[in-house]
């Protein structure tokens, strides 16, 4: 059923979701948002938690012109914000678990491989970005959502997310040529030494 | 300050970029078990209704507008009450599991409960404090709130199954892997836990997901002692 709620966008369909669908539907992306956001690996789970009680006690989710998923992001940098010990306590080798039971479809080793280097390389990047930077530049460019939205679900001028976004935009692509060229070793010699490419 | 153009429709943008970003977009990060995490959600919620009202307001999110009609709910109630009130009618309070959203300490403590019901309302007392769950000092957080802490004692027993487990049945060695995952995140004993995990999947003839998380483990221990046994185990299962 996750994965149908999953494929579709469930706001087109659904008008209301409470708490305990939304979860079903929607933990795994924001598990995903709040590690990408640099929320560390230890703290995520409570994290996810929090966001869908919180989830819970506004009522759960109408559907109006933002997803879902909009929603629920909004709420996990309020939360994160809130506890403000991510960011510093994160660890460079976390970001080999991506794989772990993910919701990849990819089933070659190689192409998990390339995976992860990728997954790794916009992490990089991400990760010069603070929190709110962070959070307007993953539903922007990764959900796809309106700046319009962005700027009424985290109660700021649109102007201020254009800001972001710009600002967003031009120390991610900053950082990310920059660990651009470290990607080709890393992961691809360690799959070498397993005889896996 | 004009909107920003999306990265993946800039012409100017290399395909690498474009790649990585789609890849970072139709991939869930992080490993999250929805399932566990759904199960223990529920619990949460269970206690979250079941809790002391006293507690209630300590939710920061309960709305004013929510607050103003369920006490317009509690008095139209009240009135419905007095009007059609029968002597047949049991005064129970009602599953609470009706609620859709908790009510704040004022609506549970005020004259007339603010649940929402279909039946006809009673007067009948909320349930006695003494039959719910502790009170809480503050807003529940995830497994804080279920479960005490793990401790490293509880670790190696669990990994002590999991060993047991290999032995004689890989499936189950596999499942309690996982679970210790789950149990004792970042606990000092996830490489060896993780080094079983892909000896269980290797038996298992669960040759790719092994190599994969093999890569994994060996970028992570490098000098793991596991990582021999695990590399002549994967040698051995490739065709």
């Amino acid at each position: 059923m996750a994965a149908d709620i999953n494929e579709h966008d469930p706001s087109a369909t659904i008008d209301h979701w409470d708490a305990e669908r939304l979860f079903t539907a929607h933990a795994g992306f924001v598990a995903s948002f709040l590690h990408r956001l640099g929320s560390h690996k230890n703290d995520i789970d409570d994290l996810v938690q929090d966001v869908f009680l919180t989830a819970h006690r506004k009522g759960g989710f109408t559907a109006g012109t933002a997803k879902p998923r909009t929603w629920l992001a909004a709420i996990a940098v309020h939360l994160l914000q809130n506890r403000r010990r991510g960011l510093k306590r994160r660890r460079e080798d976390e970001q080999f678990e991506v794989l772990e039971n993910s919701a990849s479809t990819s089933q070659n080793p190689e192409e998990s491989l390339e995976l992860v280097e990728s997954l790794r390389r916009v992490q990089r990047a991400l990760d010069t970005l603070d929190v709110d930077h962070r959070a307007a530049f993953l539903l922007f460019e990764l959900e796809s959502e309106s700046c319009l939205t962005i700027a009424e679900y985290f109660d700021v001028p649109v102007g201020t997310i254009y800001s972001r976004l710009h600002k967003a935009r031009k120390m991610f692509l900053k950082a990310y040529q920059e660990s651009d060229h470290q990607a080709a070793v890393g992961l691809s010699a360690l799959a070498s030494v397993w005889g896996l490419v | 300050m004009n909107a920003p153009e999306r990265l993946l429709d800039d012409v100017t943008i290399g395909d690498g970029l474009k790649m990585d970003l789609c890849r970072a977009r139709d991939t869930l990060e992080g490993g999250y078990d929805v399932e566990a995490g759904a199960d223990l959600f529920r619990e949460t919620l269970k206690r979250e209704i079941g809790a002391d009202p006293n507690t209630r307001l300590t939710a920061p999110l309960v709305g004013k507008p929510a607050f103003i009609g369920f006490l317009i709910l509690g008095f139209s109630s009240a009135g419905l009450y007095y009007l059609f009130d029968s002597p047949s009618e049991v005064a129970t309070t009602p599953p609470l599991t009706q609620l859709r959203s908790e009510p704040s300490t004022e609506q549970a403590t005020s004259p007339n409960p603010t649940v929402v019901r279909t039946e006809a309302p009673s007067s009948a007392p909320l349930p006695e404090p003494a039959s719910r769950p502790a009170p809480r000092s503050s807003v529940p957080s995830g497994t804080a709130s279920v479960k005490a802490s793990p401790t490293l004692m509880d670790e190696v027993e669990q990994l002590k199954r999991v060993r047991l487990a290999l032995k004689s049945d890989a499936e189950d060695a596999l499942r309690l892997a996982k679970e210790g995952h789950r149990t004792f995140p970042g606990g000092l004993l996830h490489e060896e836990r993780e080094g079983l995990l892909i000896l269980s999947l290797q038996k298992l003839k669960r040759v790719e997901e092994a190599s994969k998380r093999a890569v994994i483990f060996q970028s992570r221990y490098p000098k793991s002692a596991l990582l021999p046994q695990i590399a002549s185990s994967l040698n051995r299962a490739s065709p």
